[in-house]
């Protein structure tokens, strides 16, 4: 008896997992990347992040998390051929990017206490909502571009979700999401003839 | 203050500040965003740039950034943050107007069911140190015979 229950114990935490899905406003960016003019310019990018849960106020995101999303961000600036050099922060160039994302978290207080109390077997669902807010600058710090994109992200997490963690896994969800927000921005930027 | 500012990306100079690379970048951009949004000069950019004539470069040095959470009651912790930081402020051409240092100490008990259990936040510490340096620098540019204020 005992090793049935060890055996659906080990069952039960084995299948604990969570998946996130996202809940895109507006088709992804095509074409992608965009037809590139035919002088390129070269751009840096700053990027500050802030979290929110609930209604509370926004604060500094932590550093690790901050670093992941610059690193997405500027991966789809290189990939986007757009620019003759994406610079680091302390070079000139002839743009800037100055990025300030929010992430506002939200979830459902009595869904997280059914959860916990059911051990898991009723799934919790928590929804980031992501801004991502772009200026655009020239060398003499005259605003070119303001630009506001956003989308959210719900995460589940509960029993038996492990079956769909490898597909949906929300790290690499919020990841898209971010590159998606970021491709979205410069394409729009771009039909303005910013660059 | 009819002028611009350029700031000097912000440095942490205190050797024990965790994330110090990321902290500075981050205070940067809101550094810069608290200077329009507060009103102490007509516009903020960063460096490198090309400042106007009137325009003012500032540089912001923290040499104590620290953060700590303590145990204090129960399932509740006591945050603590100590910061020391210094603003020079420049005219276009490089020459030094004005050099103001200032230091701030706070804390701040918190739970783990409170938002900022999960996230930890100076910002409210680092405000105060970063508006008072602001506020005495902007009384400094408008009074070069007495920068100090009364």
């Amino acid at each position: 008896m005992h090793a049935w229950r060890f055996v659906a114990t080990l069952a039960a935490l084995v299948s604990l997992g969570c998946a996130a899905f996202r809940q895109p406003t507006a088709p992804p960016t095509s074409p992608w990347p965009p037809a590139a003019a035919a002088s390129k310019k070269s751009i840096r990018v700053s990027l500050a992040a802030n979290v929110a849960i609930a209604d509370s106020a926004p604060v500094d995101a932590p550093p690790a998390m901050v670093s992941r999303w610059r690193t997405w961000t500027e991966a789809t600036y290189r990939d986007s051929a757009l620019f003759s050099a994406v610079v680091a922060e302390d070079m000139p160039s002839d743009v800037r990017s100055e990025i300030r994302v929010v992430d506002s978290g939200d979830f459902r207080r009595w869904m997280a206490i059914v959860c916990g109390v059911t051990l898991f077997l009723f799934p919790a669902k928590a929804t980031d909502h992501f801004t991502l807010h772009t200026e655009f600058k020239n060398a003499k710090g005259e605003v070119l571009a303001t630009i506001e994109k956003s989308e959210s992200v719900d995460s589940w997490i509960g029993l038996f979700l492990i079956v769909v963690t490898p597909f949906r896994w929300p790290g690499r969800e919020v990841g898209d999401l971010v590159t998606e927000l970021n491709r979205a921005t410069l394409a729009e930027a771009h039909a303005q003839g910013i660059f | 203050m009819p002028h611009g500012a350029w700031l000097e990306p912000v440095t942490i100079s205190d050797p024990s500040a965790k994330g110090a690379k990321e902290n500075q970048r981050q205070l940067t951009l809101a550094i810069e965003q608290y200077i329009t949004d507060a009103g102490y000069f007509t516009r903020a950019n960063v460096l490198p740039g090309e400042p106007a004539d009137d325009e003012y470069v500032l540089t912001f040095d923290f040499d104590r950034y620290e953060l700590v959470r303590n145990p204090f009651f129960g399932w509740m912790v006591r945050d603590v943050s100590r910061f020391s930081a210094s603003l020079s402020v420049a005219d276009s051409s490089g020459k030094q107007l004005l050099h103001l240092t200032g230091q701030v100490e706070q804390s701040e008990d918190t739970n783990q069911y409170a938002p900022a259990y999960t996230f930890p936040t100076s910002a409210t510490a680092r405000t105060r140190l970063i508006r008072s340096l602001l506020e005495q620098a902007v009384y400094g540019l408008n009074h070069p015979d007495h920068p100090t204020p009364p």
